[in-house]
């Protein structure tokens, strides 16, 4: 058997190997291709049941190529979620704004035109000499307005485009604190201070619709109907 | 008539006005959310169309607060969105909206929920 300073040394060991590993099972958990950080456990328990001397070296150095391993491809992972994958996000999400907001300026200067359509239109109709003409207008005047109702689809894929966005912002989030879990795991931080509490706290107010569609408005709208008429008794189909 | 347009969106505020304007609905005042359409909400408006996924204030609050004060309580409000589950039209219909149309929509689906709630309005007055 172990004797002083011999024995809490072992159990040092082993509380290292087993906080080693469950951060190895944490990381499994956001990535399971990752290699299976099982011996590792192992080997704590095997130290905690069978604290002999004479087997402590085979232990350290079996515990020793682990962990070089482990250590390993854990910094090969941080530089790489590092410099690469968060700096794309980040790049990425900057991109998406750009086009939603060029979409919105060339939406709202679409809409000048079209407003100065109408009121051309309207200075035409006052100076048409015959029902032709004024029908012919009519007709324009439609025409315009439907453009006007076509570039709804700004605001639609801009939600969607916003919906992207703030997925891409959790996802960095979420992999920002992976980082620094792994810097953690290098430096041997105590387990009870690494966790890998992915929660993205209270949802913040709905500033947009995620889900987004200007797919199927029809059947949308008249089982939207259908259900304001079980409410209220009587069935309003609506034009789409 | 006088119509109240809240949505936190300037091109689809513009959308929404153009299509009352083609409809015949020209008098038109318009508020980028909750908080400020409740401003604008004197009794000289005659109908509310509203969003629902606003900053500050949301559609749905919006209408609760419409709902909860005397001079507004009958007011017809209809909810112009995007949001199309269930849950989400039984939420909207608690909260009191008269009528509930999806983005993107047509002037002439407008003017048919405008005359169907205004029509309810009249009934109930």
């Amino acid at each position: 058997m172990l004797t002083p300073p011999g024995e809490p040394r072992v159990a040092e060991l082993a509380e290292s190997l087993e906080f080693l590993s469950d951060v190895l099972h944490q990381l499994r958990d956001l990535e399971p291709t990752a290699p299976v950080p099982a011996p590792l456990g192992e080997l704590a328990g095997f130290l905690r049941e069978r604290p002999h001397l004479s087997d402590l070296p085979d232990v350290v150095l079996r515990a020793h190529q682990e962990i070089s391993v482990a250590l390993t491809g854990i910094r090969l992972t941080r530089e790489t979620i590092e410099s690469h994958a968060l700096g794309r996000l980040r790049d990425t999400n900057s991109r998406l704004s750009e086009v939603s907001s060029t979409t919105e300026s060339a939406t709202l200067q679409i809409l000048d035109g079209l407003d100065g359509a109408i009121d051309r239109i309207d200075a035409l109709q006052e100076r048409v000499a015959t029902p032709a003409d004024s029908a012919e207008l009519d007709h324009l005047r439609r025409d315009v307005n439907a453009l006007f109702s076509h570039l709804q689809f700004q605001d639609i894929t801009s939600q969607q485009l916003r919906g992207v966005g703030q997925f891409l912002e959790d996802l960095e989030h979420r992999m920002s604190r992976v980082v620094v879990l792994l810097d953690y795991s290098m430096v041997g931080a105590p387990g009870g201070q690494v966790t890998l509490d992915c929660g993205l706290g209270a949802p913040a107010p709905a500033t947009f619709d995620p889900a987004a569609s200007l797919r199927d408005v029809g059947p949308r709208q008249a089982e939207i109907d259908r259900t304001l008429a079980a409410r209220s008794g009587a069935a309003r189909p609506t034009s789409v | 008539m006088k119509c109240l347009v809240v949505d936190d969106s300037a091109t689809m505020r513009r959308i929404v006005i153009n299509a009352l304007k083609s409809i015949g609905y020209g008098n038109v005042v318009e508020a980028g959310d909750g908080r400020e359409a409740l401003e604008h909400c004197d009794p000289s408006i005659d109908l509310v169309v509203t969003d629902w996924n606003m900053p500050v204030m949301g559609g749905l609050e919006f209408v609760r607060h419409l709902r909860a004060r005397p001079a507004t309580a009958k007011l017809p409000i209809i909810m112009v969105t995007t949001r199309s589950v269930k849950e989400d039209i039984l939420q909207a219909v608690e909260a009191g909206v008269s009528s509930y149309i999806l983005k993107p929509f047509t002037p002439q689906a407008l003017k048919e929920k405008i005359d169907h709630v205004v029509s309810l309005a009249s009934g109930s007055a």
